[in-house]
């Protein structure tokens, strides 16, 4: 049997299954929030049923011993069973303003990738990683609105199965089948080929907006505050939640941290323009003499960045 | 009908938020957001019941070096918006 | 319409000002957005009240009934 303890802030929960062919699967999901402790309060489980009578056969999901969905499609089964999971998790931290975006750390500052599915979020976020970057999320920051702080919400990563070609070593290490979601991306845990990646909850910096624009050259291109912070609320998940609060949450974050869309049609060209970002913060405090950083914000609008190297 | 001689007021109850390059309104029985460029926040902090939509597309127009017909236009068509949405006080029009 | 130097009107006066001396004419702009209105996001997971599974699959306990206001948002824009 496949048991998983997983915890997330004080929510504990488990997934298991009986199943060895459904066990790399679930080996797949939430492989960071795995913990020692056997304490939970909401588990989950997922087997493979074979019915006598109409010799019909499913997977089948449960939700604290309780029947919750069978499919015949056992892609579609983890796929139900991550959603509902998430789902719970994001309900479970409603306190945080949630985003839909992905998260990455370097030099204690986080840069937050905030966009629809496609735009690519989760691409660059792993291409970030391969170069040193640690992780918040693929998919959900959390804002605690006090602080602007970003905390971690850690899930594998779901990347479109043609970005995976340029991340072979991925296929190399992950064993079994490749699990793919009902969008086709394939699952992948980052924790296969990289140690420590996971990062610790850390102040925004940059607040980028991804656009795959197949044949683009490549560009950072500043945004005024009221587009990014449109931008930002339409990928916002649970603002109905925190109403004028959240909203005031969200404008802090435009007003005082640097704001770009990336029009570009070449993750290596976006990895080294977003690398390009801390190489100017690092060379920002060293100017001014700080140990920390603070003194590049607030200086004015950049200019345009095009084609991997500042200008 | 919004019309050159119209002199809107904005509802009372919303909650704004000024950014460098425009605004965001807060409708908290809706519960909607409305972002607005700068043009549209300069349109709007200018709808105090008093000012007709014909002056404002004088002063903006001299802002904006843009003529006033096209302007005018351009408010109608934003202060209709505003209408439509239930951001201005009813029977201020 | 004479106004003090530190009023908002003042200071969206004079970037509205420089913004079209630099890229001419800003045509007035109003968007539009319904709180926690991340559609997006369910359905990128490819769930939505009208698409409760993808597949052949079923749900049996009335899930996307109870998920209640934190979520019925996303589904209602």
């Amino acid at each position: 049997m496949f048991r998983r303890y997983c915890q997330i802030h004080s929510f504990r929960f488990s997934i298991s299954t009986h199943c060895k062919q459904l066990e790399p699967g679930l080996a797949l999901l939430y492989p960071a929030l795995s913990t020692t402790s056997r304490k939970y309060c909401a588990e989950w489980s997922i087997e493979s049923k074979y019915s006598g009578k109409t010799g019909a056969h499913a997977y089948v999901c449960y939700e604290n011993g309780g029947l919750i969905y069978d499919t015949q499609i056992v892609d579609d089964a983890l796929d139900y069973l991550e959603w509902r999971i998430t789902t719970r998790i994001l309900q479970e931290l409603s306190h945080f303003v949630q985003i839909h975006a992905a998260g990455l750390v370097s030099g204690g500052k986080a840069l937050l990738l905030v966009g629809p599915p496609g735009s690519g979020k989760s691409s660059l976020a792993v291409c970030l990683l391969r170069q040193g970057w640690k992780c918040l999320s693929d998919e959900v920051i959390l804002i605690d609105s006090a602080s602007g702080t970003a905390w971690p919400f850690l899930r594998s990563f779901r990347v479109d199965s043609k970005a995976m070609e340029a991340f072979p070593e991925f296929f190399v290490k992950q064993s079994g089948p490749a699990y793919c979601d009902s969008k086709g991306k394939i699952r992948l845990d980052p924790s296969l080929v990289l140690r420590d990646w996971v990062a610790q909850p850390s102040q925004p910096r940059w607040i980028i907006f991804p656009g795959y624009q197949p044949g683009h050259r490549g560009e950072l291109e500043p945004l005024g505050e009221t587009e990014a912070f449109h931008l930002m609320m339409s990928q916002a998940i649970n603002l109905a939640e925190h109403g004028k609060r959240g909203m005031d949450t969200l404008i802090s974050l435009v007003r005082r941290f640097q704001c770009f869309r990336l029009n570009t049609g070449d993750l290596h060209t976006a990895t080294s323009l977003l690398e390009g970002l801390t190489e100017q913060m690092q060379k920002s405090i060293y100017r001014s003499g700080q140990t920390s950083g603070g003194g590049f914000i607030g200086g004015g609008v950049p200019t345009t960045v095009a084609g991997g190297r500042h200008e | 009908m919004i019309s050159k001689s119209s002199r809107p007021m904005i509802r009372e109850d919303l909650q704004q938020s000024d950014l460098k390059d425009g605004c965001v309104l807060y409708d908290q029985i809706r519960e909607k957001a409305y972002t607005l460029n700068i043009t549209a926040s300069l349109i709007w902090s200018y709808l105090d019941g008093a000012i007709s939509l014909e002056e404002i597309a004088r002063e903006l127009a001299s802002v904006s070096g843009c003529d006033t017909d096209t302007v005018l236009r351009d408010i109608v068509e934003t202060v209709t918006f505003f209408r439509e949405n239930g951001l201005l006080e009813q029977g201020a029009v | 319409m004479s106004e003090d130097n530190s009023s908002p009107v003042s200071s969206r006066r004079e970037f509205l000002k420089k913004a079209c001396k630099t890229t001419g004419y800003v045509i007035p702009l109003v968007m539009v957005l319904k709180l926690g209105s991340a559609n997006a996001w369910a359905e990128s997971y490819g769930r939505t009240t009208q698409n409760t599974a993808s597949g052949s699959g079923k749900t049996h306990d009335g899930f996307f009934d109870q998920i209640g206001r934190f979520f019925a948002n996303l589904f209602h824009s």
